[in-house]
């Protein structure tokens, strides 16, 4: 085997798949006519995610099925030899929900009673949650996004946030992969210093049990500019093994 | 006179920016393919100065010894939305500038790496990486 392929990834990616096609009991389906309690907070505002826990994924690390683990050590292995690898964004894929949240950039906030918009600096990305009691799409009305459905609702001190429809393409984390039955719970919260987001995940074909996990954020006076990812600069590509290459370091070719 | 030494002294000057370097989520890829244990400073001309996301490029002109003919780093920095919060402008490098940089070299022993500091000719320093 040459030094960097990873035909192990693509045999634990294959068998993740075969899982993922069994029907699961998505429990949160039939919930409709939610009652919501009236707003407890206005997110409206610049907010900036803290460290050290905005940085480098989601802790602590997820409690995975065996198939997913290979996923995971496979990719750890690769990175001990200075390889990345399903690492997309690098390639300047979108990022998606819900790895946008583990990068360092400022997000904007416009929260108004029907609808909560966020944009994120990173990617100029975009996530609405809408709050006004409808339910996400169901079955073949539910297209994959990167930053899925979210639809939210107030319960007392907390913003509840659900999040359906994730596009399978972006790991979860890079090396953390995830299927389309991916679900987002979060419970959003003020904090002295901001707001806390605690975030469970389900996915049944990846994860032992739920994966329970938090973002912290900060009030910013930060102005968001725009970020456009090209691929004109951007120098790495992914091969056939999801192993992420630098190519061509030098853009004028005088030299 | 333009050469390559490894230094201890990097290590202050780290210190000194604090939390504005070692910032690996501000990149959008993982930085596996970097030495991180090790720091490379270089002392060089700039051939270009790419300001672009996802990542900005300083191409370096390197003589590696007395003599010897220039050869061409490629070192890589954070986003300009990243570089501008910490005070670089579109025009902070300019072709033919004299710089030098500190760098987390790349592990496959190719002429490249992350970059952490830069410093000017007339002596402002800048952190430029993660």
């Amino acid at each position: 085997m040459r030094a960097g392929s990873a035909p192990k990834l693509a045999a634990a990616m294959a068998s993740i798949a075969a899982l993922a096609l069994a029907p699961v009991s998505l429990g949160f389906a039939q919930e409709t006519a939610r009652k919501s309690d009236p707003p407890a907070f206005d997110l409206t505002g610049t907010w900036w995610v803290t460290q050290p826990e905005g940085a480098a994924g989601f802790k602590p690390d997820p409690p995975l099925k065996p198939e997913a683990q290979k996923v995971v050590d496979e990719v750890q292995r690769l990175r001990a030899e200075g390889l990345n690898a399903r690492d997309k964004t690098g390639t300047c894929m979108p990022p998606g929900l819900p790895l946008i949240m583990t990068r360092v950039y400022p997000t904007q906030i416009f929260q108004t009673p029907k609808l909560i918009t966020m944009i994120y600096e990173y990617h100029n990305a975009v996530r609405w949650i809408w709050m006004d009691g409808r339910d996400h799409p169901q079955g073949e009305d539910l297209i994959p996004t990167y930053y899925g459905h979210s639809i939210g609702w107030w319960e007392g001190d907390s913003l509840i946030v659900d999040t359906v429809g994730m596009h399978t393409d972006p790991d979860i984390q890079p090396g953390v992969p995830h299927t389309e039955h991916l679900h987002l719970r979060e419970r959003i919260r003020l904090t002295d210093e901001g707001f806390v987001t605690e975030i469970t995940m389900t996915d049944p074909t990846i994860f032992e049990r739920p994966w329970v996990t938090a973002k912290r954020y900060k009030k910013s006076d930060a102005e968001l500019q725009e970020f456009v990812c090209l691929q004109e600069s951007n120098q790495f590509s992914e091969d056939e093994s999801g192993v992420l290459r630098q190519v061509a370091p030098v853009k004028s070719d005088d030299q | 006179m333009t050469r390559i030494f490894r230094k201890s002294w990097a290590m202050l000057a780290l210190l000194a920016l604090g939390q504005m370097v070692v910032v690996p989520s501000q990149a959008h890829h993982s930085f596996a393919m970097f030495d991180q244990s090790q720091q490379v400073k270089l002392e060089g001309v700039v051939k270009e100065f790419q300001f672009t996301n996802p990542h900005s490029w300083i191409q370096l002109m390197v003589v590696p010894s007395e003599g010897a003919e220039a050869e061409q780093w490629s070192i890589e920095a954070l986003s300009p939305n990243v570089l501008m919060r910490n005070g670089w402008k579109r025009n902070t490098l300019k072709p033919g500038d004299k710089i030098s940089v500190l760098i987390n070299p790349l592990r496959d022993g190719k002429k490249g790496g992350n970059l952490i500091l830069v410093t000017l000719g007339d002596g402002t320093t800048l952190g430029g990486g993660a």
